[in-house]
């Protein structure tokens, strides 16, 4: 199913983002496509960003998530205003729209890290019971 | 696959491998044996001991030196981590954290404390701290080798 979903999500980029580019070829720039494209952008640096938090990681995942948070909603500000998405009265939108895809985020990889540790577990004890019964 | 296993006193473990002919399956198998049969040297008491991958159960890297755990003995070597793991490419011992080798044959089990930290216990009751970035590799050997 994950992989369904991935590949999904991944086509559907696909199709945006040659959608959009063939609409530029024809009519040129409007507010929508450039909207599409500042978004590819985003997504890419947003990468890179975890990218190098991820590098720089210390043991605690709170303050890995916080620091990976807060450079990410700096960046989307920053980004923000150069693209013209924010009003400087409405700066604090760029840490509630980051906040919204994080915090389910970190509920989910909290429970995709715990399917790992029981499958991993799972693992472990069937090969001790192997071992056991060969004994 | 025919597996016959016997007990010979006063002899070191032999695996002998008879095949009809070398296909890939097989091998697999005696790759598989010959990155077990790998050894690393480390140093003990100003002596050089070339220690089996098999009896290690972690590699540490603290104040940039390195050691090597195995059951009960403590190993230096003046190889820097990286190295070792270049060395060991291929076999069950894998990056747990940026400083730390671990040996998933050895694993008893992963468990998440509290703080959300990773905890891997070993068979001999050591407990190293897991990286959340290195849990996929984990679970990837585990399969592979289970």
């Amino acid at each position: 199913m994950k992989k369904i979903i991935q590949k999904t999500l991944i086509l559907a980029a696909l199709m945006i983002a040659v959608v959009f580019l063939v609409s530029y070829i024809i009519i040129g720039t409007t507010e929508e496509i450039m909207l599409v494209f500042e978004l590819f952008v985003l997504a890419f640096a947003t990468s890179i960003i975890q990218y190098f938090t991820e590098k720089l990681a210390c043991e605690y995942r709170l303050v890995n998530v916080v620091c990976e948070y807060l450079a990410i909603s700096i960046f989307v500000l920053l980004y923000g205003y150069f693209v013209n998405w924010f009003m400087k009265s409405n700066w604090w939108a760029a840490f509630l729209y980051v906040a919204i895809v994080y915090i389910p985020a970190y509920f989910l990889d909290i429970a995709i890290v715990k399917k790992d540790i029981d499958f991993i577990n799972k693992k472990l004890e069937e090969k001790r019971k192997s071992e056991n019964e060969n004994k | 696959m025919n597996i016959i296993k016997r007990q010979v006193d006063g002899k070191p473990l032999t695996i002998t491998i008879e095949y009809p002919y070398l296909d890939e399956h097989t091998k697999k198998i005696i790759n598989r044996l010959e990155q077990l049969n790998l050894k690393i040297c480390g140093n003990k008491d100003g002596k050089e001991i070339c220690i089996s991958t098999s009896d290690i159960y972690y590699i540490e890297s603290v104040e940039r030196r390195t050691y090597i755990y195995t059951k009960s003995e403590i190993y230096t070597t003046s190889k820097k981590l990286y190295e070792i793991e270049e060395d060991l490419h291929g076999t069950n011992i894998i990056r747990i954290s940026k400083s730390c080798l671990m040996n998933a044959e050895k694993l008893y089990c992963v468990r998440q404390l509290e703080n959300s930290q990773l905890e891997a216990t070993l068979d001999n009751e050591e407990r190293l701290i897991v990286a959340r970035t290195y849990l996929k590799e984990i679970k990837r050997l585990i399969q592979e080798i289970m």
